[in-house]
């Protein structure tokens, strides 16, 4: 896919590579033995997964207490990873939403761009 | 449909073989259940059941609550044979149906685990029959050589007991009983005999005063009989009785006591000065009745002279109407105090001594000669005797008395619990708990109680009386002593029904009335280069012998607020002048004493109202028996010990306590305040619940909440009443009229004015609806569920100083209930009358309803808070659910008595009436501040309450129409 129109830039995919090489190079990643950093990566995101899991074992073991509220601040914890979740949503939605009024649709996301009709209903 | 379902037989007919099969089924189904045994938990249900009793009915027996010596009448609240509350019993003359948060959390010793359940013989299980062996051979023995006998008791406020006691001590040579009190009046029985001629302490009637004089008496807190004289002095304050009298309070303290709170004129004076003040007032008043006393008159500063001299001239005007008390421990000071009272006409009027109070009568000199007797070096005494006291802990140079202890041939305690003292006797005989045995109680002469067991003993345990009738040689029980001292039948059935009798007793003998003003004349020498140091009781425990009750722990201290420790009060001039804060350890090092050097680490804490140049320390923390507390609260991660490092509650404050001059000294003591550089977190409730906004962050121009309101008698009585007192604008409407209230509409009202603070409606709240108790670190870290709190205000005064106001705070079952409206799943309901209602089993655990809550009354269960103790557990009421981890909880104006009270109107065939229920924290109101009843009934003292001008209600302006409303404090100024 190549840029039409106002902006213009360099090819994407240099080097003259087929379709074909390009499929090998990308799958080659997920085919072959996964390498010492990938299992350096997956032990940290597996550990971090497994201290997660002990802690919401822990906290349904021992009680909602172990989260640190109390009477008045009743929701300290739980208020801030609800909206730090919906944070991350509403990014999701609201940066397309500001690009999509500037015509920049394209330069945002230039693989997954999509017609405008179709990123509107989306972010609608 | 096509096709045509197959007839089918009618599933309603029973054929004949149907019938059979089903009936043998049956039948042999209900063999089979009742052959086989239900799995047999605990055994709690006692064998024999008592007689008139209904299972799951809850009965009441009278008795004399024995927590202190003030004798205060209970109704013991019995469920399936055993003790779950205690409360007031209304008719008694002395606490008129109050009672203290110490009387009612000592329901809790009766299962207490640690209680002894039989004698021991030096440290090891024994039974009766070998104590009694090996006691009376080793009386013998002393009886034969003649050696001495002493007796260290408490107050002993029986007869019974102190018949037996008079004739046990009668049969040696040389035999004593000497008696110690923790927070003694020994000077003012002192003072007696020298003014009057008999060493007696006087009733004090607060109820017949006009004027109330107390001098670092803390008589609605701490003294002789607070809820007596809580009940006496509300009594006489009332200010809705239209030109009925309002007695006026002036306080001298060092320290700000509940008292000091409740005054009208709060005079902060150093323990120096005390003596001055009386010196002073008695001179004014010498010299207004025309009496030459040879008194000099004290020098007292400009301040404190102008405040004396104008209240000498108010005495004077309410001669026979006033009474004058004070705390002070010297007797030349108390012998003054003696010749205001006289000399204005009190005594016979607001002081009785011809029928005195018994409810002290510690001797601190003579408990100076017992230490000194038994710590000389070759103590002539052959038998130390202990009853009702822990003089190891609670004397200063306790450890030269336990030492002592080792050396004598025989120590004998009385203890029920293992302590510092019984830890070191020969023998331990423990006595019953109050709510197991028979027992006869004379707090006042005249004034008889009897104590009658609600349960039958959980150990094999016996009385001083039965002990000391079985060293006699006459083994008795209770039972059969009882009728010895009370021969009349009837009376005994009347104490024994109603809780309480009056007999005749001859008036105390009293000689002519005299005072030698000079042993008063040398002032106190101020302390010198350092602070003067004040130990105090608390409220809450009292003394060491209730330190070991959770309940009183956990309870905020009135003033401070704080739990779960003691620690050095310095106003916040004296703290900035050390430069320590809140929460620094700091060391209290007494200067110079007979005591010797002697230090005590404890945490800072700054408290406004305090004179400049004293050091307020609680006594009763750090004894052995906080050692239990050590795993208490909920196990987590970050869990930290209710105890300290050393293992203990707070701290003993004991060694900086000395004897000097016939008594032993609380105050006065001249000590430094040394900063150590460490610093300890303190647990206090006060702030945790803000509802009002501290004036340094509110928005410029925003207003002060009206929360607790004050006014004074003056502007009250003035045409129009006190226009600060009119209710603020109502913020607008938003939810539509949608609640009727077809039958009753229960609503509370509280009297400000008659509150103290004093926190039984607290103790009363936890007991009856099992709220768990959470230790220091949860507090701490604001997780306290006590339902009802009681929350504490300053109001600085122009010129310097601060009132307090006090105010219980519970769930306000608001009409338009903020909480109700956000709850996903109406897990919090509104009643058709007028409740609040939490269903704890709809409950999830979202916390809505109390981040909305605007008074903050709404409690959740952070853990799953332990009740580990099936022992402990019997104390629960069965009428109110225990909750679980994750669940909502709060005030439920006690719907359980609601519903009890309404089954037994039906059961009568007559509608509710007033007074059918009363709520927990009502009933033991000690001052009566408490009105709980139907908004919907003109006529009932709620609802007249809430037409007078003193009413308002917290909020109000938010328009949530809460059910709970407050009278403005009235003070007499």
């Amino acid at each position: 896919m190549t840029a039409q129109g106002p902006i213009h830039r360099a090819p994407l995919i240099g080097g003259r590579k087929s379709v074909g090489q390009v499929t090998r190079d990308i799958c080659l990643l997920l085919e072959e033995r996964p390498r010492t950093r990938w299992w350096i990566a997956f032990a940290l995101a597996a550990t971090a997964l497994l201290g997660g899991a002990a802690a919401v074992l822990y906290q349904i073991s021992v009680g909602i207490g172990t989260w640190g509220l109390n009477n008045t601040v009743g929701w300290a914890f739980d208020i801030t990873n609800f909206v730090f979740w919906i944070g991350i949503g509403h990014a999701g939605t609201l940066i397309p939403d500001v690009a999509l009024p500037r015509g920049q649709a394209a330069s945002v996301s230039p693989d997954v761009a999509l017609p405008r009709g179709q990123a509107a209903s989306v972010s609608a | 449909m096509t096709r045509q379902d197959p007839p089918r037989p009618d599933a309603r007919r029973l054929d004949r073989r149907a019938f059979l099969v089903a009936t043998g089924f049956s039948f042999a189904g209900a063999v089979g259940a009742g052959c086989s045994r239900a799995p047999e938990k605990r055994a709690v249900a006692p064998a024999i059941q008592p007689v008139e009793y209904t299972p799951g009915r809850s009965y009441r027996v009278a008795s004399t609550c024995a927590a202190c010596s003030a004798g205060c009448g209970l109704l013991v609240e019995c469920r399936d044979g055993r003790p779950v509350k205690l409360e007031g019993n209304p008719g008694h003359p002395l606490s008129r149906g109050g009672l203290c948060p110490v009387g009612q959390a000592s329901i809790l010793g009766l299962y207490d685990r640690q209680r002894l359940r039989g004698p021991r013989i030096a440290g090891a299980e024994s039974t009766w029959k070998a104590v009694d062996a090996a006691i009376g051979e080793r009386l013998a023995a002393i009886r034969a050589n003649g050696q001495g006998i002493r007796l260290l008791t408490g107050t002993v406020t029986s007869p019974t007991t102190a018949a037996w006691i008079r004739r046990f001590l009668a049969s040696f040579a040389d035999a004593r009983q000497v008696v110690f009190d923790p927070g003694s009046c020994s000077a003012i029985l002192a003072a007696h005999s020298r003014t009057h001629g008999a060493r007696v302490l006087p009733r004090y009637r607060f109820d017949k005063a006009e004027l109330v004089v107390g001098i670092d008496a803390d008589f609605l807190g701490t003294w002789i009989s607070p809820v007596e004289f809580t009940a006496g002095y509300t009594a006489g304050r009332d200010p809705d009785l239209p030109g009925a009298r309002f007695s006026r309070h002036v306080q001298f303290e060092s320290r700000l006591s509940v008292t000091g709170a409740k005054a009208d004129t709060r005079v902060i004076v150093a323990p120096s000065e005390r003596r001055g003040v009386v010196g002073r007032l008695a001179s004014r008043i010498a010299g207004l009745a025309g009496v030459d006393l040879s008194l000099k008159l004290p020098s007292l500063p400009q301040r404190l002279a102008a405040v004396v001299d104008e209240l000498a001239t108010q005495l004077w005007a309410h001669r026979g109407a006033s009474l004058v008390v004070s705390g002070e421990e010297e007797v030349g000071a108390q012998a003054l105090g003696n010749f205001v009272n006289h000399a204005l006409g009190n005594y016979g009027r607001t002081l009785d001594v011809a029928h005195p109070s018994r409810q002290r009568a510690g001797d601190d000199a003579a408990v100076h000669a017992l230490v000194e007797e038994l710590t000389a070096s070759a103590p002539g005494v052959g038998a130390l005797f202990v009853h009702g006291a822990n003089p190891v802990y609670a004397l200063p140079g306790g450890e030269r008395l336990a030492e002592a202890l080792a050396r004598l041939p025989l120590v004998v305690s009385f203890a029920p619990r293992i302590d510092e003292t019984s830890r070191r006797a020969h023998f331990v005989c423990p006595e019953p708990h109050d709510l197991e045995a028979w027992g006869d109680v004379e707090a006042v002469a005249g004034i008889v109680s009897f104590l009658q067991p609600a349960i039958p003993p959980f150990g094999d345990t016996r009385t001083l009386a039965e002990s000391l009738a079985a060293w006699m040689g006459e083994p008795r029980p209770m039972p059969e002593l009882l009728p010895a001292q009370w021969p009349d039948r009837a009376f005994r059935e009347r104490v024994l029904h109603d809780g309480y009798g009056e007999i005749e007793r001859a008036p105390q003998a009293i000689g002519e009335f005299t005072v030698d003003a000079r042993e008063a004349d040398a002032p106190e020498a101020p302390a010198a280069g350092g602070l003067a140091l004040v130990l105090y009781s608390t409220v809450g425990i009292r003394d060491e012998a209730h330190a070991g009750n959770p309940w009183l722990q956990e309870l905020p201290d009135p003033i401070t607020k704080m739990v779960w420790d003691n620690y050095a009060c310095l106003s916040p001039a004296a703290a900035e002048g050390i430069g320590v804060a809140q929460g620094d350890v700091v060391r209290v090092e007494a200067v110079a004493g007979a005591g010797g050097e002697t230090a005590v680490e404890l945490p800072v804490l700054v408290q406004p109202g305090q004179h400049d140049g004293v050091v307020a320390v609680a006594l009763g923390y750090g004894s052995e028996g906080t050692r239990r507390f050590a795993d208490l609260g909920p196990e987590w991660l970050d869990k930290r010990p209710t105890v300290n490092a050393a293992g203990r509650v707070g701290a003993s404050a004991t060694p900086l306590l000395e004897f000097r001059a016939e008594s032993l000294r609380r105050a006065g003591r001249a000590v430094r305040v040394v900063p150590t550089g460490e610093t300890r977190e303190l647990a206090g409730t006060q702030g945790h619940q803000s509802i009002a906004v501290p004036d340094g962050l509110a928005p410029a121009g925003a207003e002060r909440r009206p929360l607790v309101q004050q006014t004074t008698l003056a502007a009250l009585r003035a045409p129009g009443g006190d226009p600060a007192l009119a209710a603020p604008p109502a913020h607008g409407e938003l939810w539509p009229e949608d609640h009727e209230y077809p039958g009753h509409r229960w609503g509370m009202v509280i009297d400000l004015s008659r509150c103290t603070g004093c926190s039984a409606c607290v103790i009363a709240c936890q007991i009856e609806n099992n709220v768990p108790v959470v230790g220091k670190d949860e507090v701490r870290r604001n997780r306290e569920m006590h339902w009802l709190r009681v929350d504490r205000y300053y109001d600085e005064r122009p010129g310097g100083g601060v009132d307090v106001l006090h105010q219980p705070m519970m769930c306000h079952h608001c009409e338009r209930a903020p909480c109700e409206t956000v709850c996903p799943l109406l897990a919090t309901v509104h009643s058709e009358e007028g409740l609040n209602q939490q269903v704890y089993n709809r409950c999830v655990g979202t916390r809505y309803c109390a981040n909305n809550c605007p008074y903050k009354v709404r409690r959740f269960n952070w853990f799953e808070y332990p009740w580990p103790d099936p022992l402990a557990n019997l104390v629960l009421n069965p009428d109110v659910t225990v909750r679980s981890r994750g669940v909502m909880e709060k005030c439920s104006l006690c719907v359980q008595r609601i519903q009890e009270a309404r089954i037994d109107a039906q059961a009568r065939g007559a509608p509710l009436a007033e007074g059918d229920i009363q709520t927990a924290c009502q009933q033991s109101c000690p001052a009566g501040a408490i009105a709980f009843g139907d908004r919907n009934d003109a006529g009932s003292r709620v609802s007249r309450l809430i037409r007078g001008a003193r009413h308002y209600r917290v909020l109000e302006e938010l328009g949530v129409r809460p059910a709970v409303g407050y009278l403005a404090v009235v003070r007499n100024r």
